[in-house]
């Protein structure tokens, strides 16, 4: 219970410090970044993950072609793959960005990868990036650590996640048992 | 004519090909769904490690309960977070079934991955989950048993990741496999998949009691 009531004040707190990150000039002619969140990594580690919502306006498609951090030796933009139970990730050159579409780089697909990291990640800590787009060109967020068991501040329930016709369809059941 | 049968052979060819090209990929995807159907392949088989608490542990020692047995590493950025985080969630929608179930989490990085590191690193997820590590000889074993794949990638500054394999292997009391339970799924998908053998055997259970 301590750690749920946690994970949700979590939640809460990469929804505040999010707000912080999106770009405050002129929003709507311009890329814009939310949910920018990165997991606490073990002392021994030595590359960490950054997640992050990417946002391209109406009538301009981008790239996102390079980060920059003072944090890691080197950034990578990554791509988990995941076949036949195998779990990889791929260093890829670019993220497209199609205009007026949002980019979700979550645990299960995109991520920013710091690789070399000059200290780990703690929780509270505050990294800076400089995301480079081929049109827009940098953009500075910052991206506040959250603990190593955070989930994705967007779906801290799994909306979309699976079956959810089934386990209301379970419910359904259950209630018609109470009122036999 | 012949340029019309000519056409004809080729669309007939493109149509062959692109038959080919469409069965090869629905192979590859079945594939990746079987895992939550039973096979005839046997996963696990006995093991020694060292748990987070510096212990050395067999597999006979787990006899009696259902174990989740999955592989990963604390270094691991994105999939093995998620992994643990989605088994605490559904241990936790399993409610009281839950203590039937002992989750092992068996380090594929037995070089960085030390028992303290685990048992800091297993704690912030769930106390319920249990982290296993040991000599590289002893995990290569395991993963042996369990036909788990992995391999060290080395980044151009010092430090690596580790591709390996991100399914899960339910095994019954008798320490035999049950079940394999595929990386993608929810801890909603999870928890259903596990009430529905914890039932199962309950149900089988019952009929034997039955005179």
């Amino acid at each position: 219970m301590k750690m749920a009531v946690g994970r949700i004040a979590l939640v809460l707190l990469a929804f505040i410090t999010c707000a912080t990150t999106v770009s405050a000039d002129d929003a709507s002619s311009k890329i814009t970044v939310s949910h920018a969140w990165a997991r606490a990594t073990v002392p021994s580690a030595k590359n960490g993950a950054v997640f992050l919502t990417i946002t391209a306006p109406p009538g301009l498609s981008d790239k996102l072609i390079a980060v920059r951090s003072s944090a890691a030796e080197q950034v990578q933009l990554h791509r988990n793959t995941m076949e036949n139970g195998i779990a990889r990730m791929q260093s890829i050159a670019a993220i497209e960005l199609a205009q007026g579409k949002a980019v979700k780089l979550d645990p299960r697909g995109l991520h920013v990868m710091l690789v070399g990291l000059k200290r780990p990640l703690q929780e509270g800590d505050r990294i800076t990036l400089t995301l480079v787009f081929e049109k827009s060109g940098d953009m500075s967020v910052e991206v506040p650590v959250l603990a190593a068991n955070a989930a994705e501040p967007l779906s801290p329930n799994e909306a979309s996640a699976d079956s959810p016709t089934r386990s209301h369809d379970m419910h359904g059941h259950q209630m018609e048992n109470h009122m036999d | 004519m012949s340029g019309l049968k000519s056409l004809l052979v080729a669309a007939a060819v493109a149509i062959a090909l692109g038959l080919a090209a469409a069965s090869w990929r629905y192979s590859g995807a079945k594939q990746t769904v079987a895992p939550s159907e039973p096979t005839n392949v046997t996963f696990g088989g006995p093991f020694t490690l060292v748990d987070h608490n510096g212990r050395s542990v067999t597999s006979q020692q787990f006899l009696g309960k259902y174990l989740i047995v999955f592989f990963g590493y604390t270094s691991c950025p994105a999939v093995c977070p998620t992994t643990l985080l989605t088994m605490s969630q559904a241990l936790d929608q399993l409610g009281g079934e839950a203590k039937r179930i002992q989750p092992l989490f068996v380090s594929v990085d037995p070089e960085r991955d030390t028992p303290k590191v685990l048992a800091e690193y297993v704690a912030q997820f769930d106390k319920r989950i249990l982290g296993l590590t040991g000599s590289a000889a002893e995990v290569a074993a395991v993963a042996r048993a369990f036909h788990v794949y992995y391999h060290k990638v080395p980044d151009d500054h010092g430090g690596y990741d580790i591709e390996h394999t991100a399914t899960m292997y339910l095994m019954g009391p008798d320490g035999k496999f049950l079940m394999l339970i595929p990386p993608e799924a929810s801890s909603r998908k999870i928890a259903m998949l596990l009430r529905e053998r914890l039932n199962e055997v309950a149900d089988e259970l019952t009929e034997q009691e039955k005179p």
